[in-house]
């Protein structure tokens, strides 16, 4: 018996796993996307994520019965305009992930953290797509948040990447253009900090020969950043004398109110349309996080962190209720966005695979099982439950796999993730 | 079939090997006598994929260089020292046999942790965090604009935010880390432009009031010669739109407030804050807290207040009667007849300072001793005709502080360089330094604590394999732990003597830094992240729960435990002080709060409490007992796993896979009690628990703001009257038992050895950047051990771990 344990753990496939995704695989450097030709008669494949940090209350989101002929749960009730372009899961979560609000940062990685300290997080599913996928437009991503410094995308050594949490600035990223002389200072300043990475990545080098090997290992990431920073400059370099779309939009008033999560939620996602539409990024992130105050919504006068300690309050449910109605429905109206908007081939959410979930499948024991999942679009077939066991969760990893190889990408595996995601046809 | 595995578990282990650490591996093999206990108690239920408690022993390999692997048998060695593994209730376990088992196992894990100390160090290259950036870049360039509100947010590790391995570096950070550079060289240059400016405005109480008494809106109102604000609950309600800020800065807000209206014998207690204070810009910064008395005193605060925020001072005292007013705004005359207490400012001063230093400072840190001309305008500049060596000099001036040693010709060649071709290209000589500084300020030896080798080996390093450090990584060592900063003139003048090796010198240095202004952030520092009190504003108690809690009780809260830890600290007091003190530090609101009588003012005093007090100890602080809540109710698993980690030192691992987390339910149908009592009857979940619940249960009777409660909200019967009440009795893991609070308390502080020993482990982890490995264990109890030569003073405890081997060694 032992040998077979021996066997089993000497085969090729399991040892790469076992090393994470971080891994350059020989096939994926390779890889090219279907699309990425100059005559682009198709449309891009996008992936845009919403994160909430307090998860939904599953007795109001997961239908009782699982397949296409479910009865909306309360939360979908609002959705049944577009039931055939959305698919509820249940009884997923990502193994081994533990922690409560911690587990924000495997949101998209799906990399246990552990409490030793001494694990790091990986590459999140949207930074793996930019990284493969991403040189094809002016940004790679866009990592946004409504309020605040954290988002759940990280990239390959596992550092946090922060979010834009202003729609008015990302509008202006994105469609407002320099002036000559604001162009011509950018490009100076990108060329002396590019100038400044090539002397202090030199400085590196030889401080390591100053120290041990230790160090060295830690310098090598340095060096690996400052590398990767001159790189990116020279890429915005380049975008820099590209002029940006124009688009038929005036910039967004910003929500001020840290606590109107929805009106937020609704400014972001009208510049992340204009965003997709304009191909101006394929890979999106909006990161929603549990913010403490009070949500200007009828019925609701407790701070929102606080509903989601509900314990069994009946009053504290009916306006945590409230509260995740109006999330769910602002996701949905984006959806019915991306439905009536028609591009090259199909309509834009055909082409855009669209995730809603967060770290906590019970906010208020900080469980971070059983997490609430919708997807849309992307050309998935969608209209069902997929009910997986409660108890005994089955693996997220195995939708972002599937999603992955949506957008055409040729993987077998992500993070924790055992094969591609039962049920989940394209 | 166990004949068998006596082997393959060598076999396996060797196969399995980690690839990532091949050039560290180490040589030696588990000792065969180690493998023979494994064997016979071990395999049976620890083997293949659902092993008991998820731990298969077949996947446990020998490379020790892995750190999971080594925290593995790190932990399989404590269970059975223990005693908790094998389960004593299945096993008789030859004591002989499982003491040659500890004593092999551990022998064979110290000395490969010891090989790999000498390979690599015992911590390699941590970055600075983001307070550490901030204040090194507010010395380096004697400024003091907020730099880490710039920084992407760090994450905390085990309670501390610069354990080197957890860190991270991306081309985000290198990024951002360019723009606070920038923001960092901006506020310095733009200063040493500046003459010496000062601005300075002063008050009346007509400038602090409204201008049209007419008009209802949210500034004080005039009332017998005095600028007057109700209690009430009107948001932004006492702004002061004459004081919005026209330039960001640190301003000295000094006035004379009184009292109107007090309730019996008691002051008003106010709050000041900052802001935009409109509806589209709500948040307030906080700025400080004062007492109003019937008789006009004066308060000063000082404070950084953005461009465009004003002051906002108004009553803020849970307990007091409020005023109710229409509309959201106030109208002159509407509060006086609602007979509420009230806030009357006399006057004002607002005064622009540079707690970084005036600009002659920022001016000898950026041009040193480089010739500077006065312009026709009267500004400074740098002489473009100097000789070389004078911009030479300046920048290795510059390059030797921010790189926090001396720095050698060759590296600065490629800085001086920068410098060089600007001169050439016509630009500025200021700008040609500002050019070079920026490369400087990115380079990873001002970004990294840089520990090199030490050439010589001092006396006590002798008989160890590690590194020793060189003067200059231990002055760093010294300023990051005690100051969160740069070392100053004086650390970086005996450390170019080499006389930091000397313990009586580093003794003398640490008293100095201690007593210095800004050795009084060492033990905000440190239990910000010991503590976890950075997150002290993290949730909000639910105000329907705990309706007496305000923003004063909770600053008030802060400051009593950093004075309590001072107070520890100056008078070099047992660390069992530490949880059984029986005095604290009190003002007139949080003494109310907490329901203790006899104390007036609003500045903390010492006050001795009576034998039969619940507070007394960092256990009954408020600041304590609410950061281990979540706002709303507590949990005695996460109180109990709090409390053995950060103060008993007892590490608790996470509950296996398959465990469901109890859920809160205050509906009144299972008290957490019912609930938790089913842990003890399953072994996997006891031999934790018996550690969690104790102090866990024992904190019971404080709720999640802080306050003392003999009963759970919610649990209400008009028939029986003892339901809903709190049961705070329980067991120690050793089986003593305790009724209360008090009692635990009293069983805690009997040995003062295990928080000693705690201390010491997490000053080293904060002082070091590394957790403490089993290679450490050995200087960290001899360090307890003397320490009873000092009976366990705190500052003993402190000198102790700046003088260990561990401390000096990379």
């Amino acid at each position: 018996m032992a040998f077979f344990h021996m066997n089993r753990n000497l085969d090729r496939r399991t040892v790469l796993r076992g090393s994470g995704v971080s891994m350059t695989l020989p096939w994926l450097t390779a890889m090219r996307p279907t699309f990425a030709g100059s005559n682009e008669t198709q449309a891009p494949k996008r992936f845009v994520a919403f994160t909430l940090g307090l998860g939904l209350l599953g007795e109001n989101l997961f239908p009782e019965k699982s397949g296409s002929d479910y009865a909306p749960s309360r939360y979908l009730s609002d959705l049944q305009d577009i039931r055939d372009q959305v698919t509820v899961v249940s009884g997923v979560s990502h193994p081994g992930v533990k922690g409560g609000h911690r587990a924000e940062a495997s949101i998209l990685t799906a990399s246990p953290m552990g409490t030793s300290g001494r694990a790091k997080n990986t590459i999140s599913l949207d930074q793996y797509m930019a990284k493969h996928l991403g040189d094809a437009t002016r940004f790679p991503s866009l990592v946004l948040s409504t309020g605040g410094s954290t988002s759940p995308c990280y990239t390959e050594n596992g550092s946090m990447i922060p979010p834009e949490d202003r729609p008015s600035r990302l509008f202006a990223k994105l469609f407002v253009n320099d002036s000559k002389s604001e162009q011509k200072l950018q490009a100076e300043r990108v060329r002396r900090g590019r100038s400044i990475m090539d002397l202090v990545g030199e400085d590196a080098k030889s401080l390591g020969l100053e120290l041990g090997i230790g160090d060295r290992d830690r310098l090598d990431q340095y060096f690996t950043s400052v590398r990767d920073l001159e790189k990116r400059m020279a890429e915005s370099e380049k975008w820099a004398e590209r002029p940006k779309p124009d688009v038929d939009a005036k910039s967004p008033v910003d929500i001020n109110n840290p606590s109107d999560l929805i009106a937020r939620q609704k400014t972001m996602s009208d510049v992340m349309k204009l965003a997709l539409q304009t191909d101006s990024t394929r890979f999106i992130s909006l990161h929603i996080p549990g913010a403490g105050g009070v949500l200007p919504l009828n019925g609701v006068d407790v701070g929102y962190h606080n509903l989601s300690h509900h314990g069994r309050d009946e009053e504290k449910l009916t306006q945590l209720a409230l509260v995740e109605t109006a999330l769910v429905n602002c996701w949905a109206d984006f959806l019915r966005q991306l439905h009536q908007t028609e591009e090259a081939s199909g309509r834009l959410l055909d082409n855009t695979t669209v995730l809603l979930t967060s770290n906590l499948g019970n906010a208020s024991n900080h469980d971070n099982r059983n997490m609430p999942v919708l997807l849309a679009g992307g050309g998935f077939k969608h209209g069902q439950h997929l009910a997986f066991d409660q108890r005994n969760n089955y693996p997220l990893p195995n939708m972002y796999l599937s999603v992955l190889q949506n957008l055409g990408m040729e993987v077998d595996h992500f993070a924790t993730s055992t094969g591609a995601m039962d049920g989940l046809a394209s | 079939m166990p004949n068998f595995f006596r082997t393959c578990l060598v076999v396996i282990a060797l196969s399995l090997g980690s690839f990532t650490w091949a050039e560290d591996a180490v040589t030696q093999f588990r000792p065969s006598n180690v493998n023979q206990f494994l064997q016979n108690y071990c395999i049976d239920c620890h083997e293949g994929d659902d092993g008991e408690g998820g731990f298969d022993l077949l996947k446990l390999t020998d490379e020790l260089a892995d750190a999971r692997t080594m925290d593995r048998w790190v932990r399989i060695l404590d269970r059975v020292h223990d005693g908790e593994m094998p389960p004593p209730e299945d096993f008789d376990v030859d004591k002989e046999e499982a003491a040659a088992f500890v004593g092999s196992t551990n022998t064979w894990l110290v000395e490969a942790q010891q090989q790999l100390h000498a390979k690599r160090g015992r911590v390699q290259s941590r970055r600075l965090t983001n307070e550490q950036l901030e204040r090194t870049l507010h010395d380096l360039l004697a400024i003091d604009l907020p730099l880490a509100s710039l920084m992407p947010e760090e994450q905390r590790t085990d309670a501390f935010a610069n354990i080197a391995d957890a860190q991270s570096m991306s081309h985000f950070h290198l990024e951002t880390h360019l723009t606070v550079v920038d923001a960092a060289l901006d506020a310095a240059f733009d200063r040493a432009d500046q003459g010496s400016e000062t601005w300075q405005r002063k008050y009346t109480a007509r400038d602090l009031a409204r201008r049209n008494p007419r008009q209802r809106c949210r500034d004080p109102e005039m009332l017998d010669g005095k600028a007057v604000v109700w209690n009430g609950g009107v948001i932004y309600y006492g702004r002061i739109t004459s004081t919005t800020m026209r330039e960001s800065g640190w301003y000295r807000v000094t006035f004379d407030a009184s009292s109107l209206k007090p309730p019996d014998g008691r002051g008003v207690w106010c709050s000041v804050r900052s802001g935009r204070c409109t509806s589209g810009a709500p948040l307030l910064t906080w700025i400080g807290s004062f007492e109003a008395g019937t008789e006009a005193t004066q308060h000063t605060f000082e404070a950084w207040i953005p461009a465009g925020h004003m002051l906002e001072i108004r009553p803020a005292d849970a307990t007091l009667k409020k005023a109710r007013f229409r509309g959201g705004q106030v109208g002159a005359g509407e509060g006086g007849p609602q007979n509420v207490p009230g806030l009357a400012l006399h006057s004002m001063s607002i005064e622009r300072i540079h707690p970084g230093g005036n600009v002659e400072l920022v001016r000898q840190h950026l041009f040193g001793d480089l010739e500077q001309k006065r312009s026709k305008r009267g500004t400074l500049s740098v002489a473009r005709n100097q000789p070389r060596d004078a911009f030479v000099d300046q920048v290795r001036a510059f390059a030797s502080r921010a790189f926090r040693r001396p720095v050698s010709d060759e590296i600065l060649a490629p800085y001086l360089e920068l410098v060089q071709q600007s001169l050439e290209q016509g630009a500025e000589p200021a700008d040609a330094l500002r050019r070079s500084y920026r490369a400087i300020l990115c380079s990873p030896r001002f970004l990294y604590l840089v520990e090199p080798r030490s050439d010589s080996t001092p006396r006590w390093a002798a008989d160890r394999e590690n590194w020793s450090l060189d003067d200059f990584a231990i002055a760093s060592r010294l300023s990051y732990l005690l100051w969160g900063s740069m070392p100053d003139d004086e650390l970086f003048r005996l450390a170019g003597e080499g006389a930091l090796q000397n313990p009586s010198v580093l003794a003398a240095q640490v008293e100095r830094m201690l007593g210095a202004d800004r050795g009084k952030r060492f033990l905000k520092d440190f239990s910000a992240q010991w503590l976890d009190l950075v997150d002290i504003d993290f949730t909000e108690p639910d105000r329907r729960l705990h309706n007496n809690f305000d923003v004063v009780v909770q600053n008030s809260m802060l400051n009593e435990t950093h004075q309590f830890l001072a107070s520890l600290l100056d008078e070099n007091a047992n660390i069992r002080t530490l949880v059984d003190a029986d005095y604290t530090f009190l003002n007139s609101r949080l003494a109310k709060y907490y329901g203790i009588d006899g104390v007036d003012g609003d500045a903390l005093q010492r006050v001795s409490l009576p034998v039969n007090s619940n507070r007394g100890g960092l256990l009954a602080q408020g600041a304590i007992l609410k950061v281990t809540a979540n706002g709303t109710n507590t949990s005695p698993v996460l109180r109990g796993i709090w409390v053995s980690e950060r103060i008993l030192g007892v590490p608790i691992p996470p509950p296996p896979e398959s465990v469901p987390a109890v859920e809160p339910d205050i509906r009144g149908a299972k008290t957490i009690r019912d609930q938790l009592q089913k842990h003890l009857a399953d072994s996997s979940c006891a031999v934790c628990h018996r550690k969690i619940d104790p102090p866990g249960f024992a904190l019971e009777n404080f709720d999640a703001a802080g306050r003392w409660r003999e009963k759970y909200p919610g649990f209400r019967s008009k028939k029986d009257k003892t339901v809903g009440t709190i049961d705070p009795s329980y067991t120690m893991a050793d089986g003593r038992a305790f009724g209360n609070f008090a009692e635990f308390r009293s069983l805690v502080a009997e040995d003062p050895r295990p928080i000693a020993k705690n201390f010491v482990e997490k000053l080293m982890v904060f002082g070091t950047g590394a957790p403490v490995d089993i290679a450490d264990r050995e200087v960290i109890d001899a360090i307890v051990e003397q320490a009873a030569d000092d009976d366990y003073g705190m500052r003993s405890l402190l000198h102790a771990v700046v003088t260990s081997p561990t401390f000096l060694s990379k």
